[in-house]
């Protein structure tokens, strides 16, 4: 019936369509009762494995039938074929292509990928490639980006070589390529402590320096997006940060980032006639530091930013108060 | 799997279309929807002669476009493959497949193609003799001096159809590997195409949070 | 007229179709007959059919898409065009081709063309190229990834018969030099040289520019002004980013142009982006819309259309409603005949004036240009804003360059088509200008010694062919081989064209034939061109953009209304399921390791509430 008008169609198509569905939902519920009554009576065959691949398939997030098809795995050891293995990895290759973003998918091919007879570095170092390939493709997947942190640590246990700079450069080549992306700031932060624990930054000053320049250069470009403030945020208190400046050198970060973030809410307010939320709270932060750490003598405006941000915001106004009677 | 585009030629009436519907969809009944709204159809070939390798044609049907000799550049472009049909009953029909072989020689140039001469409606010579009027060993002759392959069929009862495309796919494919083989070396230019019916799957949001 | 009832659909025309049992409880007996699908298989007469619905004259991109969409809404129509070749004035011609459209431009009477100019290196021909190796568009287009077209060519499925590529590099001229656009986040971000409040600023405008419409607050005040002005004031832009906004983003013609009008252009760039990667822009392979038309049309005959090209339409009688072909064929038609200008018949009276003027200067240059394209890309557009070139142009001048990666020209050569909306000598002064300031780019940033073309030939005005001895012109004095560059083919040529260059595509800039007030309402006694339509002739606009919406508004005009234009429904056939581009696993392992699960993530002390 092609190239006939939707009235027409209509009723037919829809027809067809509660046919093939009804159908569906039989085939649906035949297969669960048996894998579930299997389950039940520790039966395991490879036909039963069989109905697990078809049953997930339709239903990828049926945990039950995800453990069942493991301990059917576990207990048919033997009788496994020897590319076995392979095909499992495969069958997870696929559903994830359909369902990038189911957790029993990722877990289940973590589980193959350690069961993997030998499991071989290659086999990680595939798996990476594999993760890199899918970030690329939707680079805010959080699933893929906890995946990718376990093949890393796999890695790193298996060659016995510490990867946190390489990683450290896929985090800016993902920032570089979206600063939106909350996952490669988050890994960053994560990254930038460890870093300097074992001596991996060579000139520190330079790039605590360089780092400022970057998470400036990130605010002017996306002043609203969450993922950037929340970095600045830690970076202005995190003590890998801090205890690596003197106190010249401390107050002189924190202003050059209270400037520009002047500049922008000022800027906010000339072209919207609103000022900027998030540059409020972040000028709080800034000042509790200057005020209560480095006894700077300033004029606190922090209970006027406070009254901006209950009017501006008023969804979380009861903080804003709350915050505002603490000294 | 390795795809080859192949193009239909022939006068109207000859039954071009219904050789690639019993081809297609291995019947020839009223149900025939298959040019409305298809692009082109398309079969898998399992060649026999190749340990089974599967190919694919991409088969294009002339619309009517042939009718007034109004076909397209484009019908032709980067096709690997011909069917040049005429009809055995009716008189003059090989004369008018010549001039599509002729027609075809101009527009591809230089490219390479696989081409078939057909004679169809060979089910109703059996039924009665009498209505043949293209004779077999006249067709035959002028295939072997244009170096066509050559077959008698009937679309109605099917036979001949499955060997023609049997044999069509041999001689593409053995050509096509022929073809790689030899330019193995030179770096062929990679042009990669934009499929307008899958969008990118990023999301997009690369200008606004 | 208007037809107040609707049509019966193609479903319901089609005899073949009423035996289905799809739409009746019985099911026919299987008949070993071949039922009629019209067009292809019945033994039909050799003359044209007695009747049809439309007939349509020219295969140009609107005529073509509007054939399509008459034939899969139901009408029987039958296009015709004089041309040995479809597309008409949106063909894409091989260099014989061209030179035969020089020769009948500058024969014809028709106001459509003027003042064709063509040379041709001996190279080509006898020599290293041969004419059919060229496919060179008289209209040349880019496709926005977010347009109407784009959206029926899915629709209709003639995207199955194209194929397209990615256009991502867009160039702007400013001070003798070639800027690249860089307009995404990301580029933005990673830009060392763009100023901080700058980036800011620029960030800003894309995120307003994207849902500009409903943010009238913003732009209200500037409705009426340039919008050079809006983006000054408002955004506090630099004339650099102004420039680039305006010009080869919006690419509007020049820095008049009023905000509402050049944020849609604008903003068609940016929503473009990222639906297919990052670019905006599309072009089809072998040609531009001379293919789309080929596309269109095939559609158009697959559901039911009959062609027929070499022909031509000698008169059409609205009393009797009988058209009469150059072959002495006749068809009665029951709807409407609608003309391409370019191929009415002689005593055609009231041909809507084809009063804007569209300059083209095309040139196959001896120079594969791919220091101009994006990695693995075969394309660009380079703007020239207002002022930017020498002859001090008021319009822009856009070029579209394409490489033989597009096949339409040879391995080491490329076309460069160069386009003004300025009128008269200005405007091939500002084209010879642009052309200048491509080569000299060019040549300074490739390397090759060129050597001299001998022997150009020439075809004039008169339609003769001449060698050498250039005479036509001052313009093209400079253009003599003794100049590095080789250009093997120099094409220029006025169009006319009814549609004024638009800023904003819209079907009222189409409705020429609309009546105004009472008066236009009867219809003339006698005149030829009662119950004719006359489509409109591309205009300056480098996109697709006006494609759609005239052939729309002519659909509506013919069919009462546009509810079943291309409304479409195919069945899926063949769903293809890629192999996905994920790395496969399927390797051998001979290593004897084995390692604890650790499924958690340490906490980091990150993402917390934003504390005070």
């Amino acid at each position: 019936m092609h190239g006939i008008k939707r009235r027409e169609l209509t009723q037919e198509l829809l027809r067809k369509k509660r046919a093939r569905d009804a159908e569906k939902i039989t085939t649906y519920r035949t297969l669960t009762e048996r894998v579930l009554t299997s389950k039940a009576r520790g039966y395991y065959t490879p036909d039963e494995l069989e109905i697990t691949t078809r049953l997930l398939e339709l239903n990828p997030e049926f945990n039950a039938v995800w453990n069942y098809r493991r301990d059917a795995i576990l207990t048919l050891k033997e009788q496994l074929r020897s590319d076995f293995w392979v095909n499992e990895l495969k069958f997870t290759t696929r559903q994830l292509q359909a369902y990038p973003k189911v957790y029993w998918i990722w877990n289940h091919r973590l589980w193959c990928l350690n069961e993997y007879p030998g499991s071989p570095i290659e086999r990680w170092q595939l798996e990476l490639a594999l993760v890199n390939k899918l970030l690329s493709m939707d680079a805010r997947n959080f699933h893929s980006w906890h995946y990718r942190k376990i093949v890393v640590k796999r890695l790193e246990q298996m060659s016995r070589k510490n990867l946190n700079q390489q990683e450290l450069d896929y985090t800016t080549e993902k920032i570089n390529a979206n600063i939106s992306n909350f996952s490669a700031w988050h890994q960053r932060a994560s990254l930038l402590p460890k870093m300097f624990a074992m001596g991996q930054i060579p000139d520190e000053k330079s790039f605590i320096n360089r780092e400022l320049q970057y998470i400036i250069n990130a605010m002017f470009t996306d002043a609203e997006d969450q993922s950037v403030w929340y970095y600045i945020k830690w970076f202005v208190r995190s003590d890998c940060i801090v205890s690596k400046l003197n106190t010249e050198e401390y107050k002189n970060l924190l202003q050059q980032i209270k400037n520009g973030i002047l500049l922008i809410n000022e800027d906010e307010k000339d072209f919207s006639g609103k000022e900027n939320m998030w540059c409020l709270k972040l000028l709080c932060v800034l000042e509790t530091i200057q005020i209560a750490q480095l006894k700077l003598d300033i004029v606190p405006k922090r209970s006027e930013y406070l009254d901006k941000l209950i009017k501006f915001d008023p969804l979380r106004q009861n903080r804003y108060r709350y915050l505002a009677q603490r000294p | 799997m390795l795809q080859f585009k192949l193009v239909l030629l022939g006068d109207s009436s000859v039954g071009k279309s219904s050789i690639v519907h019993r081809f297609v969809k291995d019947s020839f009944d009223e149900f025939r929807e298959s040019t409305i709204g298809a692009a082109f159809l398309s079969q898998t070939v399992k060649l026999e002669k190749h340990q089974d390798v599967t190919i694919k044609f991409e088969i294009w049907d002339t619309a009517g476009q042939e009718r007034y000799k109004s076909l397209a550049p484009m019908y032709y472009r980067n096709a690997n493959a011909a069917l040049i049909v005429y009809d055995v009953t009716q008189p003059g029909s090989l004369v008018k497949a010549q001039s599509w072989v002729e027609e075809l020689k101009h527009k591809v140039g230089d490219q390479d193609l696989v081409i078939c001469l057909v004679g169809n409606k060979l089910d109703l010579c059996e039924a009665d003799s009498s209505v043949r009027q293209v004779e077999i060993d006249d067709a035959q002759t002028y295939a072997q001096e244009q170096h066509l392959l050559f077959h008698e069929v009937s679309a109605k009862t099917g036979a001949g159809i499955a060997k023609i495309f049997q044999e069509m796919g041999e001689k593409v494919y053995e050509r096509k590997t022929a073809e790689s083989a030899a330019s193995a070396a030179t770096q062929p230019r990679k042009t990669l195409n934009v499929e307008l019916q899958r969008p990118s799957t990023n999301d997009s949001t690369s200008c606004c949070a | 007229m208007i037809n107040a009832e609707r049509r019966r659909s193609m479903a319901e025309r089609r005899p073949s179709t009423l035996n289905r049992s799809s739409f009746s409880a019985e099911r026919k007996s299987s008949i070993a007959v071949v039922p009629h699908l019209a067009g292809i298989e019945d033994p039909l007469p050799e003359t044209t059919p007695d009747t049809v619905d439309v007939v349509l004259v020219g295969t140009g991109l609107v005529e073509s898409i509007l054939a399509a969409a008459l034939s899969w809404q139901g009408s029987s129509v039958l296009q015709i065009d004089s041309n040995s070749y479809y597309g008409d004035t949106s063909a894409t011609l091989t260099i014989d081709q061209l030179k035969q459209w020089v020769q009948d431009v500058n024969k014809s009477n028709l106001k459509c063309y003027e003042n064709a100019k063509l040379h041709i290196s001996s190279n080509i021909g006898r020599g290293l190229y041969k004419s059919r190796e060229f496919g060179i568009d008289l209209s040349p287009k880019i496709l926005f990834a977010k347009s109407d077209l784009l959206s029926i060519l899915l629709k209709s499925r003639v995207h199955q018969y194209l194929e397209f590529q990615s256009l991502s590099n867009f160039h702007t001229y400013e001070n003798d030099s070639f800027e690249r656009l860089t307009n995404t986040k990301q580029e933005i971000f990673t830009n060392p040289s763009l100023p901080l409040m700058t980036k800011r600023n620029l960030m800003k405008f894309i995120k307003f520019v994207l849902n500009w419409e409903t943010q009238a607050e913003v732009w209200e005040m500037y409705r009426d002004k340039p919008v050079a002005a809006f983006l000054v004031d408002k955004f506090k832009l630099e004339k650099a980013q102004v420039y680039e906004l305006i010009f080869s983003i919006g690419l509007c013609y020049n820095i008049d142009v009023k905000t509402p009008e050049a944020l849609q252009r604008i903003r068609r760039y940016l929503t473009s982006f990222d639906v297919y990667g990052p670019f905006p822009v599309l072009y089809s392979k072998y040609g531009g819309p001379g293919e789309l038309s080929q596309g269109f049309c095939r559609s158009a005959a697959v559901a039911g259309a009959t062609y027929k090209l070499n022909e031509s339409l000698v008169s059409y009688d609205p009393d009797t409603k009988i058209a009469i072909f150059g072959d002495g064929s006749k068809v009665g038609v029951t709807e409407k005949v609608v003309i391409a200008p370019t191929q009415c018949p002689e005593n055609s009276r009231n041909v809507p004036k084809q009063k804007y003027e569209v300059q083209r200067l095309t040139c196959v240059v001896d120079k594969p240009c791919s220091e101009w394209f994006g990695e693995g890309e075969y394309s660009s557009v380079v703007v020239f804003p207002p002022n930017s070139l020498k002859s001090g142009n008021r319009q822009a001048v856009q070029a579209l360059i394409m490489g033989a990666g597009s096949d339409v020209c040879p391995t080491g050569t490329s076309v460069w088509y160069l386009t003004s909306t300025e009128s008269g000598p200005r405007g091939e002064m500002d084209l010879d200008a642009a052309l200048g300031a491509l080569e000299e780019s060019i040549m300074r940033e490739s390397s090759a010694d060129i050597e001299n073309d001998e022997g150009i030939m020439e075809v004039d005005n008169s339609g003769h062919m001449t060698l050498n001895s250039v005479k036509l012109g001052q313009s093209f004095k400079e253009y003599i081989p003794r100049e590095k560059l080789q250009i093997l083919v120099k094409l220029y040529f006025k169009q006319l064209t009814s549609t004024p260059p638009f800023e904003v595509v819209d079907s009222s800039i189409f409705d020429i034939n609309e009546p105004v007030g009472s008066e236009l309402k009867k219809l003339i006694p006698g005149a030829s061109d009662n119950g004719v339509l006359y489509t409109p002739l591309p205009s300056a606009e480098i996109s697709y953009d006006e494609a759609i919406t005239a052939a729309r508004m002519l659909f509506q005009k013919i069919v009462g209304s546009d509810d079943d234009f291309f409304d479409l429904d195919f069945d899926d056939e063949d769903e293809q399921i890629d192999e996905s581009a994920v790395v496969d696993d399927d390797e051998d392992d001979k290593m004897n390791m084995t390692l604890d699960v650790e499924m958690s993530v340490e906490p980091v002390d990150f993402a917390g509430e934003m504390e005070i």
